[in-house]
């Protein structure tokens, strides 16, 4: 469990350093002035140091201190900066990640989020659409599954279901198979 | 208000990060309150807005959530159609927001936003109200670039040719123009080019005024003078349309026609490269951009929409602020409802992550619209979105149209659960 979530959070980041830099890259008005060249060199490698680190706010940093800053050696301090705050906001992002005994998991959570706004909050449906509320994880897995594979027909949740993994299906069959015993 | 930050407010601003983060917290802003409750403002109770607002409340009630909105009453542009076709009525489209007032002890302020100071973290209300934040979600929703269109104004559409493109007022004025008009009459329909709010918008509006139309004014036609040369599900549109409301129905897309040059709103007259039209109703609906509060705040980039991060949708120009919706860039994703609403549940949950020192959970969003071509004649497109180095993108193999050659049970279906899916968004975001 704790490997998978380590997975999915490296794996996020990777992601997320490749599309902070494209768009750095590649939103001009933010590196007027500035070769790209030199962008490709010693900036673009803080920005990746940065975004490694970082997933939230650092390019907005980034794009700050590029704005604001004209000379390069000014730049570069502002960037080691930045750099500084980021390693000890992970350090202690880290430890809280570790922290995080059983409880809900977070992924799980936002997975599931979407089907409420069809199924209703926490699964209670208010319509003809079918309620998840009092179903078991087995039950839901068991449905999504079959949804995914065909085996079951439905006009909408066989398109949807093909979006997930098997894992991600399991957590949301895991939230909503369990959600209601904890709320109301 | 264009944010100037000088050097000084910048070094400020990362060292008031550093000695939070020292203290364990999560980065910048709105550092050094440790012990105080958190605040998020959220602005905008539309279907953004106000998803975040609840969500926040449901997954950490220890937060103060603060909803700014100046309507008291907010008329959703989903089903709107309906209300055009006689199948709802205005009351049937009314959100209130008295459950996350009182179930989900959310403070909901009926004012606007006229300014954000991302650099003091404080939004000033008009009012002359200021309300400091931790974390500020803005939700605008879209704004109308009326000048794109020679002869056409703001004034033009509350007087003669409604957008109809918020709901409201404008609906009901569409709506009253479509009661009173002769049996025998023309509405025209013009839908701007993309990106715009709900792509298969206008379509579903064809669709339903051609109901309406059918069983009160039979020899009454439609034409659609598109800016575009194709639009949504326009293949599962067009067969609805024949099926339905033969010969009732014209469309010309931009390269035969279809681009409208300029409208005179007092002869009711649109021009296109191919000559004049004349409407007995005529919709025209002007080319969008993000809400007036993202242009103030300077949210936007060249494009005239927000770009965001993607994991938080926090706004890659202005730290703490996180722009939702129709006003947002994301990728992939149309601007509709459902997707503002599934872009606020991931902004809440990335929020509570953010002040917890944690990092928020890979993204979830998810989108499916539903448009109604007749009473019991349903269709949809849905898609699962993922985050890659290309951004939000939908997940091959998943999601899609209504297929082709969908049988009347499974249309007649879709109808159902389209009216199932309004009673349910609704509830998940005001109830
Ligand atoms: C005809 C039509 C049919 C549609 N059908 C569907 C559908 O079937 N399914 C679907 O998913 N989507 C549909 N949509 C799209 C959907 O309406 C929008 O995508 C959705 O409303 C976007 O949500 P939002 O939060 O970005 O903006 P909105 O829902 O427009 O909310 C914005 C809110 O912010 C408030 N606001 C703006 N500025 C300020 C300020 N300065 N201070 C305080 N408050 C402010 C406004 O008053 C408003 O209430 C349809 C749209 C149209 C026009």
């Amino acid at each position: 469990m704790y490997n998978v979530r380590v997975v999915a959070y490296l794996e996020l980041r990777l992601v997320f350093i490749i599309y902070t830099c494209k768009y750095i890259v590649q939103s001009n008005p933010f590196v007027d002035g500035y070769q790209h060249v030199e962008m490709e060199g010693n900036v673009l490698g803080s920005v990746l140091w940065i975004a490694n680190n970082c997933l939230v706010s650092c390019p907005v940093i980034f794009n700050i201190s590029i704005r604001e800053e004209h000379l390069m050696a000014e730049k570069m301090k502002l960037l080691i900066a930045a750099v500084t705050v980021v390693s000890l906001s992970v350090l202690a992002g880290g430890q809280a990640e570790a922290a995080e005994a059983a409880g809900v998991d977070p992924r799980g959570q936002v997975l599931a989020f979407s089907c409420a706004s069809c199924h209703g909050t926490d699964g209670k449906s208010v319509s003809i659409i079918p309620s998840f509320y009092g179903k078991s994880p087995e039950y839901l897995e068991t449905a999504l599954m079959d949804f995914k594979s065909g085996k079951r027909y439905s006009t909408v949740m066989m398109r949807h279901a093909k979006g997930y993994t098997d894992e991600e299906i399991r957590l949301i069959a895991q939230y909503y198979g369990t959600v209601w015993q904890t709320n109301n | 208000m264009n944010q100037k930050i000088s050097r000084r407010d910048f070094s400020k601003l990362l060292f008031a990060g550093a000695a939070g983060s020292a203290l364990g917290l999560s980065a910048l802003p709105g550092m050094g309150r440790a012990a105080d409750r958190k605040r998020v403002v959220v602005v905008g109770g539309g279907f953004g807005g106000a998803t975040a607002a609840k969500y926040l409340k449901k997954l950490d009630s220890s937060i103060s959530v603060t909803l700014i909105e100046p309507k008291a009453v907010f008329y959703t542009c989903p089903f709107s159609n309906w209300v055009l076709g006689g199948l709802k009525t205005m009351e049937d489209i009314a959100q209130r927001y008295a459950v996350l007032k009182n179930r989900y002890k959310i403070d909901v302020v009926a004012d606007t936003v006229v300014s954000i100071d991302a650099l003091k973290s404080v939004v000033k209300l008009k009012s002359g109200k200021v309300f400091g934040y931790d974390r500020l979600i803005v939700s605008p929703g879209i704004d109308f670039s009326f000048e794109a269109i020679n002869g056409y104004s703001r004034k033009a559409a509350e007087a003669q040719m409604p957008h109809a493109y918020e709901a409201g007022p404008q609906t009901v004025l569409l709506q009253k123009q479509l009661h009173a008009m002769k049996d025998g009459g023309k509405v025209i329909i013009c839908p701007p080019d993309n990106p715009f709010r709900c792509p298969p918008g206008p379509y579903e509006r064809a669709s339903l005024i051609a109901h309406y139309l059918k069983e009160k004014k039979p020899k009454s036609k439609i034409l659609i003078l598109d800016a575009k040369d194709k639009f949504s599900k326009q293949g599962i549109f067009t067969k609805g349309w024949e099926k339905l409301y033969p010969g009732m129905i014209e469309w010309r897309g931009a390269s035969t026609g279809g681009r409208v040059l300029k409208v005179d709103p007092a002869a009711m007259t649109v021009t296109t490269e191919f000559g004049d039209e004349k409407g007995d109703v005529v919709n025209v609906i002007p080319p969008q951009k993000a809400g007036k509060l993202a242009f103030d705040a300077g949210l936007v980039n060249s494009s005239g929409w927000c770009p965001v991060n993607p994991v938080s949708f926090e706004s890659l120009i202005h730290p703490g602020v996180h722009v939702i919706g129709d006003a947002c860039m994301a990728g992939a994703m149309p601007k509709s409802g459902f997707a503002a609403s599934s872009q606020g549940k991931v902004t809440a949950a990335a929020i509570v992550r953010l002040f917890n020192g944690e990092v928020p959970a890979a993204p979830s969003l998810v989108n499916t619209c539903y448009s109604l071509i007749g009473p019991g004649y349903g269709v949809s497109v849905a898609a699962v979105y993922k985050l890659t180095a290309e951004g939000i993108v939908s997940i091959k193999g998943a999601g899609g149209l209504t297929p082709m050659d969908a049988d009347d049970d499974q249309l007649s279906q879709e109808a159902t659960f389209a009216r199932g899916w309004y009673n349910n968004i609704a509830q998940d975001i005001w109830g």
